[in-house]
């Protein structure tokens, strides 16, 4: 009996093994959208290892990478140049010619807080010389955190099981979002389930990008509500800032509570939105480097098609908002004497 | 815990290499305290009711099996019908039958609103409430003896393969299995695995892609459009074949693995020609069982055509209520019921008999799909999530088509199609006869091929979520 069942165990592996080798070969060779070339990822919430894969950079070449929500991923504009990512980084080439800026666009649609930190983890290897977090309190909230890794749609949670980023990563952190679920650990090690990632479950309408700009409703106007934001979601936020900080003390990192707009919000989530600036803030107070800026009513309410959601217009503004805020931030702009070998 | 899931790969592995080296009562000790690990590993305070289950029968059947007095046995019968049976009304059945009192209260405008209860309902009660009764009533009937073994008779009741959801099995096949180790050949490993392997297949990979699409849809009945509802209606007759198929193929490999034969669940019943064939090759185990317990003992077809055919519509009321406590469930019952009253009543007038050993033929095809989609009406008031949303998909389907509305029903059809393909190709080949071949394979290359392929397929097709097995729920 045991000799059989060795037979057929054997023969299995070898079946395994060879459809590995066969994703593994294929993978190799599937070109993914990255950071620094696409506006936006164009996989939506599948493929980010590979967008986010740190890439060798020239001596001149400065990197500002924005992690942000579906605002910055903005699925209603056609042409993602439009996005204020993209229009930030065109009027920081055009204020420092001498420098090649890239603004990498790492915003996640319905991004929660651990998916947060996790791509902060990331952003670490690629040495920017600014991070930028622009979100509003919902990836903080309370419902959105201590789930299992599992829980979130993005495959960003492979990077949790990926070195030197889970080592980056806070003890409570891998308990509490009980980084230990094999099926995610396959998926960042195994070409075959990579194949299945990346070919099968890409289409897959949970990570599809949706319909663009809200549908017409009758009757009164849908407002939105705001969960509230507790200890555990400060934790996160401050975990965001410590885990990019303790690496990279010498990069500024700029807290944004996000433009949003105000009459499609409850007279009880404004209050909570707003005092969410004041999270960044204390924050922001406490440690080195950082810096919060509330920009909740930065942008005309008519610049907004939905509740967060900006106009093409609306990013162009918002670009403009940013743009002094991000220059006096950065010490290649702001003091180019200490850039000088 | 679930077939499907991470704690499983560890517990089968550790449960089943650890009772390859164990015999008599180490083994069944060791299999009855693991069956428990497994079904308490979610909720441990039910394994309570699942010992107080056995310890109740175990005892009832002893008192009988030890007395020839008539009245005596029949009073210790009731004992075991009320401790388990009023189990499971209270678990069960408690807030349906509060929810119907009140509803029937506010028609006849009685001030009466009795409190509904909220009783997390124990996983698999029906099964094995069903499955200790079908001993107790065996020894009542004196088809086979009581068990002098506590051990025995705790491990025929948590048995964790078919435990949470069948095949329900009887005493006088599963016992003797159970008492005594079973002499375990090549064959039952190899075959045993390659069974939970296409167990797994069918869940993980056709069952649960299918199960989105059909979540989606019967969600919102009211903004589908009719072929988007008629499309969720196939989906989902297949989705809940493989599913509790899968459940029935993983159990028996399970079993098999250690030398022990579980009864088979399903013989590929979307092939039936008549709803009398169907009912014996869907969930078979319940059938009988409904059969053995219920329907003979009402009389069966004995007292003629109007009290058989009424025998028939009680069998497939309760068969219904047993599914669960939803008047959806009954419905579902009762639309079998008439089914099986009109081919009973259609028989009688050609004076054909229903002859499920006869090959198939072309022109059984008519029968095979006029089968198929009265089943698949049933079907529609299975799965929707409320009575009212049934009448408003089978209104929806049945109206008049609307050409005009006709769209593309989602985002991603090619995969559904070729899901839904590769299902009715099996289906196909099955019910021309090609597949026996490849069942009698026994050469452990070619099995180990069949394993890799399985895997593999597996790793590149698994739905992206993880859905409970439908049959989980009763």
């Amino acid at each position: 009996m045991w000799t059989n069942l060795g037979k057929a165990i054997i023969t299995a592996l070898v079946v395994i093994a060879a459809a590995e080798l066969l994703a593994r070969t294929t993978m190799g060779r599937v070109e993914f959208a990255h950071s620094y070339d696409e506006s936006r990822n164009p996989n939506y919430r599948r493929a980010w290892p590979a967008f986010t894969e740190p890439r060798p950079r020239e001596p001149n070449e400065k990197l500002i990478i924005v992690i942000s929500n579906s605002q910055g991923f903005a699925h209603e504009l056609k042409d993602a140049d439009h996005c204020y990512t993209e229009q930030l980084e065109e009027r920081l080439n055009q204020n420092n010619p001498d420098k090649s800026v890239t603004v990498a666009n790492w915003s996640l649609g319905g991004v929660s807080g651990p998916e947060m930190l996790l791509l902060v983890a990331r952003a670490i290897d690629h040495n920017p010389d600014m991070l930028l977090l622009i979100t509003h309190s919902n990836p903080f909230s309370h419902h959105r955190l201590n789930n299992p890794l599992s829980f979130y749609l993005s495959d960003a949670g492979q990077f949790a099981y990926t070195q030197p980023i889970r080592n980056r990563l806070p003890g409570w952190f891998i308990r509490q979002h009980r980084v230990y679920d094999p099926a995610t650990l396959l998926e960042a090690h195994s070409g075959l389930i990579q194949c299945r990632s990346t070919f099968i479950e890409q289409r897959h309408r949970r990570w599809h990008i949706a319909s663009a700009a809200e549908r017409p409703r009758r009757g009164k106007p849908k407002l939105y509500h705001a969960p509230e934001v507790r200890d555990s979601g400060d934790k996160m936020l401050r975990a965001c800032v410590d885990v990019f900080r303790d690496v990279r003390p010498d990069s500024p990192v700029l807290l944004v509570n996000m433009p949003l707009c105000q009459p499609k919000w409850t007279e009880q989530a404004w209050p909570r939105l707003q005092s969410f600036g004041e999270r960044m803030d204390a924050i922001a107070q406490k440690t080195q480097g950082v810096t919060a800026i509330d920009a909740t009513e930065a942008i005309e309410y008519d610049l907004f098609l939905t509740h967060t959601h900006l106009s093409a217009q609306g990013h162009a503004q918002f670009a403009d908002y940013l743009l002094p805020i991000v220059e006096q931030q950065l010490d290649f702009i702001s003091n180019p004497a200490a850039q000088q070998p | 815990m679930l077939f499907n899931s991470f704690e499983f790969m560890i517990f089968a592995p550790l449960v089943l290499l650890t009772a390859a080296a164990l015999r008599g009562r180490a083994l069944r000790l060791w299999l009855v305290v693991m069956s428990y690990v497994f079904y308490g590993w979610a909720e441990p305070v039910y394994c309570l009711l699942l010992f107080g289950s056995t310890l109740l029968d175990f005892n009832v059947a002893k008192k009988i099996d030890a007395t020839d007095d008539q009245a005596k046995r029949k009073k210790y019968l009731w004992y075991s019908l009320i401790g388990n049976l009023g189990a499971l009304a209270a678990f069960k059945y408690l807030g349906f039958f509060t929810q119907t009192i009140n509803g029937l209260a506010e028609i006849a405008h009685l001030p009466v609103e009795l409190p509904i209860p909220k009783i997390l309902l124990p996983v698999g009660i029906s099964f094995y409430t069903f499955q200790t009764l079908s001993y107790t009533i065996d020894v009542y009937r004196g088809k086979i003896k009581a068990n002098d073994r506590f051990s025995t008779m705790a491990l025929y009741v948590a048995f964790f393969p078919q435990l949470v959801a069948g095949p329900i099995e009887r005493a006088d096949r599963l016992m003797p299995q159970l008492n005594e180790r079973q002499p375990r050949t090549s064959d039952d490993v190899l075959m045993g695995i390659s069974r939970i392997l296409w167990g797994l297949l069918k869940k993980i990979v056709f069952a649960d892609w299918l199960a989105i699409y059909t979540a989606d849809v019967f969600s919102k009945p009211g903004a589908s459009s009719q072929l988007e509802l008629l499309l969720a209606a196939y989906a989902f007759a297949f989705q809940i074949y493989l599913d509790f198929s899968a459940y029935s193929d993983i159990a028996i490999g399970l079993a098999r693995t250690m030398g022990i034969k579980l009864e088979e669940n399903f013989r590929w019943p979307y092939l039936s020609r008549n709803i009398s064939e169907f009912w014996r090759r869907w969930h078979i185990s319940l059938s009988t069982w409904l059969r053995d317990y219920l329907y003979i003992p009402l009389g069966g077809s004995r007292h003629g055509t109007t009290r058989t055919l009424g025998n028939v519509v009680i069998v497939m009321f309760l068969g219904g209520l047993w599914h669960g406590a939803d008047w959806k469930f009954v419905n579902w019952g009762l639309w079998h019921g008439l089914g099986l009253l009109l081919f009973h009543l259609w028989s009688r007038f050609t004076g054909r008999k229903a002859d499920e050993d006869r090959p198939r033929r072309f022109r059984d095809l008519l029968g095979i799909l006029l089968t198929f989609h009265y089943v698949l009406v049933s079907w529609v008031l299975f799965r929707a999530e409320s009575m009212s949303d049934a009448v408003v998909i089978l209104k929806k389907i049945f109206s008049p088509w609307r050409w005009q509305e006709f769209r593309w029903p989602m985002e991603d059809m090619t995969r559904f199609g070729l899901f839904l393909g590769v299902i009715v190709l099996a289906h196909i080949v099955r019910g021309l006869g090609w597949t026996d071949r490849f069942t009698r394979v026994r050469s452990p290359i070619l099995v180990g091929l069949f394993w890799g392929l399985t895997v593999v397929l597996i790793a590149l097709l698994a739905a992206p979520i993880r859905a409970r097995f439908i049959y989980f729920q009763f």
